[in-house]
């Protein structure tokens, strides 16, 4: 099944030490599912490794497999050379692995040196030795060379210092493995530095850290080796002084990103506007945005994670009520209106929302596709009337779609995660909306139904709609957008042309907040 | 090709029987069972009185099922039935039966509306209000009936409660003249989709713009005036008021929707297996007395299978 000796000439890397991971055949169903085919993969001693790939790739499911959340549905996992079983985390910390996760799993009412030592504090005569648990906390510290207070509440802390006690967690019970899963998607500059001087020391310690991010700089600045999973495969493991940005991006995508993306949109300044963003307040104590969407427009909002895109598409789609500011909706026929924020009256003004987390706020999973179709019908019918669903328009549209099921009567929770996203867009233009806000347009979507919804949005936008939207992977917005506006602390402080903006134009923005350089020269 | 077909045939055969809802075999185990052992239950005329005496409990499932459909729940039936009972019969109301009645409507609609208003406003839990609310009129009425005893039914009621056409009583009509449209409303109407959809992901619902809100008022006001209707043929039944009117409604409905196969959560169940649980309940309450086995059998019983039915619904939507 495996032939391992397909690894080894590409495994070792720039990394000094001896094998210290194995992942042999391994391979991840969940139910009808595959998330993982047959991935064998090594992993040394002293080597900060990142495991990247697209949404959906497999690279949490196999770095779970390793934490002990999951177990392989088939294949072995070595450490050490030997084969282990994890069959909880409990094991795995116990096996000297250590993860920190994107969520922060501290409990924010102990202190750090409670946290730090939960489950196993150190007692003498049966109770907690707390002076003990301070001191071996503040050697811990020492060691990785943090200041932190041992006594401090963790809910306290900010997301950077609960990370440090993460990893301290990690050193504390001598930990060889680290897995740190998009640890920079909620830090800042220098708590970005911070943390690159904490993997680099535990790299010189001899550990091994597995390092998954979606952010290239920080995989080329970090990481000595780079493994590619593509869906549920892996593509590649090589040295990272041997790869180039396009390279890896090419890599991940499996196909050169000009044919992944749909063509761009020739939208003019004076086209009609579809939505009129005026002095818009979000939540309390955030700065007021103003813009505008215009017809034929595919429009990104984005910026480091948290930073107020989600609050600004959220007011605008009436899902938050804002605190101040208008949204004023002009329809084809050149008449405007202002948004009341409420779902029902920005459903009714022909205004589809997909929510980036499609299971919970999207989608009707036990009902049949028909119905979660149906539903975008009757936005504008009385609630006394019959529920008319159009079924020669759905069946024409899901096969326009592409989406794979046994028919419209089929439960969408049967489907893929790319149709059931088909399914929830499909919503909004069976319901013969002119306007989409969409957040996280293909997240947990495979490759290939990624590329199908981007052609979708561009026909959904040449055809005289406009769409709004938000992505934590840049490249989505770079590739599929007309216009790009950077947040950073709620503000809107840079707007970039999609064929222009680059993933550093976007990041220098998003980081300090600075405007587009080449902006001046460029359309409004 | 021939045979792939018919096995796919078989399964979802094979499906749709694990699908249905409990109510349909444990009738018809009970009906095996008084076949077997009490064969006098089976007999017209005790299966007319039966169905008959289902016909209030039905009535009150419509309204539970449509609470429970969107998530909700409505444990206020008892203290609703005791108000409309001592509204009818205390003489406290001035004016004729049309106004009687109209009084006890508007009384349910009131209730409906003030446990639609905690829910949504409040955001409080469905159990906890309408529980507290089931109380305080239960509270309210014993304290008035202190003053002033309940005392005859309207003839109207009466009439309803007792009488016959050609044969058949007439409250069972009523319960299905309730019932049959609410059924076709839902499956037919914008209302009964968005339903289904609440029922399915309320979050969901609330996202894409389906006014959440407003049904939820609709449909506690609705659950709340099923009661109201309920409590009319129980009134009409006894002939008098009784402060004992009502008291098992809301767990006995609630009982009801569980083996009626309305799941939590999934957006599905339909009307005709509430009300089929409605007639196997009271069937099953015959059944016990015919044994002899007195109130507190009942009682254990009536848990029991809410607790049956709640693990066995629970445990279907797992796998």
């Amino acid at each position: 099944m495996t032939d391992p000796g397909t690894l080894d000439h590409h495994a070792s890397g720039s990394s000094a030490g001896g094998e210290m991971v194995r992942f042999e055949g391994v391979t991840k169903r969940f139910g009808a599912n595959v998330a993982l085919k047959d991935v064998s993969l090594v992993g040394h001693a002293g080597s900060v490794h990142a495991v990247t790939g697209e949404n959906g790739a497999g690279k949490s499911t196999l770095m779970n497999l390793l934490a002990g959340v999951h177990q392989p549905s088939a294949g072995t996992i070595y450490l050490h050379g030997k084969p282990v079983v994890l069959a909880g985390p409990r094991a795995a910390q116990q096996a000297g692995i250590s993860t920190v996760y994107q969520e922060l799993t501290l409990l924010p009412n102990l202190t750090v040196a409670e946290n730090l030592y939960l489950g196993r504090e150190p007692r003498r005569l049966g109770m907690v030795d707390r002076s003990a648990m301070r001191r071996e906390a503040r050697s811990v510290f020492a060691r990785i060379e943090v200041d932190l207070d041992p006594d401090a509440h963790c809910g306290d802390l900010t997301i950077a210092q609960q990370q440090m006690v993460e990893i301290a967690k990690g050193v504390a019970v001598d930990a060889r493995v680290f897995i740190f899963d998009e640890p920079t998607a909620a830090l800042n500059g220098p708590e970005i530095e911070k943390l690159e001087r904490l993997i680099m020391s535990l790299k010189r310690g001899g550990n091994l850290v597995f390092y998954i991010s979606h952010r290239l700089d920080e995989i080329f600045r970090f990481c000595d080796t780079i493994s590619v999973m593509k869906d549920g495969s892996h593509v590649a493991t090589q040295p990272a002084s041997e790869l180039t940005r396009d390279t890896l991006v090419s890599l991940m995508v499996g196909r050169s990103l000009d044919r992944f993306f749909p063509h761009r949109g020739t939208v003019r300044p004076e086209a009609p506007l579809a939505i009129d963003v005026r002095g818009l307040v979000p939540v309390a104590g955030a700065p007021a945005v103003t813009f505008a969407l215009r017809r034929g427009e595919i429009l990104g909002l984005t910026g480091l994670e948290g930073q107020g895109q989600r609050e600004i598409i959220r007011a605008v789609a009436g899902q938050i009520a804002p605190v101040s500011g208008e949204v004023v909706h002009h329809a084809k026929d050149g008449t405007s209106t202002g948004l009341a924020p409420s779902p029902v009256a920005v459903a009714r003004t022909g205004i589809g929302f997909v929510p980036e987390d499609r299971k919970s706020e999207g989608l009707f999973l036990p009902l049949a596709i028909e119905r979660n179709i149906g539903i975008g019908m009757m936005r504008r019918s009385s609630i006394w009337s019959r529920a008319r669903i159009d079924r020669p328009r759905l069946t024409g549209l899901l096969e326009s779609m592409n989406v794979r099921a046994t028919g419209p009567q089929q439960e969408v929770q049967a489907l893929s995660g790319g149709n059931q996203q088909k399914v929830l867009i499909g919503r909004w233009l069976a319901a013969g909306v002119d306007i989409l806000l969409v957040e996280e347009p293909t997240r947990g979507v495979d490759v290939g139904a990624k590329s199908e919804i981007y052609t979708l949005l561009r026909a959904f936008a040449d055809d005289g709609g406009a769409v709004l939207m938000t992505s934590s992977e840049l490249s989505e917005h770079i590739g599929l957008c007309d216009r790009i506006l950077v947040v950073r602390e709620g503000r809107l402080v840079a707007e970039m042309p999609g064929a222009v903006a680059t993933e550093e134009t976007i990041m220098t923005s998003a980081l300090t907040g600075a405007p587009f350089r080449a902006h001046a020269g460029a359309a409004a | 090709m021939l045979d792939t077909a018919d096995r796919s045939r078989g399964s979802r055969l094979l499906n749709v029987a694990t699908a249905l809802p409990i109510a349909y075999a444990g009738t018809l185990i009970l009906l095996i069972c008084a076949y077997m052992f009490r064969p006098a239950l089976l007999s017209p005329l005790l299966l007319m009185l039966i169905i008959r005496q289902a016909a209030p409990l039905g009535v009150a499932v419509i309204g539970q099922s449509l609470c429970m459909r969107i998530l909700s729940i409505d444990l206020s039936f008892g203290g609703v039935a005791m108000g409309v009972s001592y509204i009818l019969t205390s003489g406290y109301v001035p004016g004729g039966e049309a106004v009687l009645i109209a009084c006890a409507l508007l009384f349910g609609a009131t209730v409906g509306l003030a446990n639609a208003f905690f829910i949504v406003r409040l955001r409080a839990s469905s159990v906890i209000v309408t529980l507290a609310m089931g109380l305080l009129l239960t509270g309210i009425v014993i304290a008035f009936s202190q003053f002033r005893a309940p005392g005859d039914a309207p003839a109207l009621l009466k009439y309803i409660g007792q009488s016959r056409i050609s044969g058949v009583p007439l409250a069972p009509l009523i319960w299905f003249a309730l019932l049959i449209p609410v059924a076709w409303f839902l499956k037919r109407s914008v209302l009964g989709h968005y339903i289904d959809a609440i029922g399915a992901n309320p979050r969901a619902a609330l996202a894409t713009g389906i006014p959440y809100g407003g049904i939820v008022v609709l449909v506690h006001v609705a659950s709340s005036l099923f009661a109201v209707f309920s409590a009319f043929l129980l009134v009409g039944f006894v002939g008098m008021g009784s402060l004992d009117i009502g008291r098992d409604l809301a767990l006995n409905s609630l009982a009801a929707v569980i083996l009626g196969g309305v799941t939590f959560g999934s957006g599905r169940g339909g009307v005709l297996g509430p009300a089929v649980a409605a007639f196997m309940l009271t069937f099953l309450f015959n059944l016990l007395t015919s044994f002899g086995l007195g109130e507190p059998s009942k009682l254990m019983l009536q848990g029991a299978i809410i607790a049956v039915a709640a693990i066995a619904y629970s445990a279907r939507t797992k796998t």
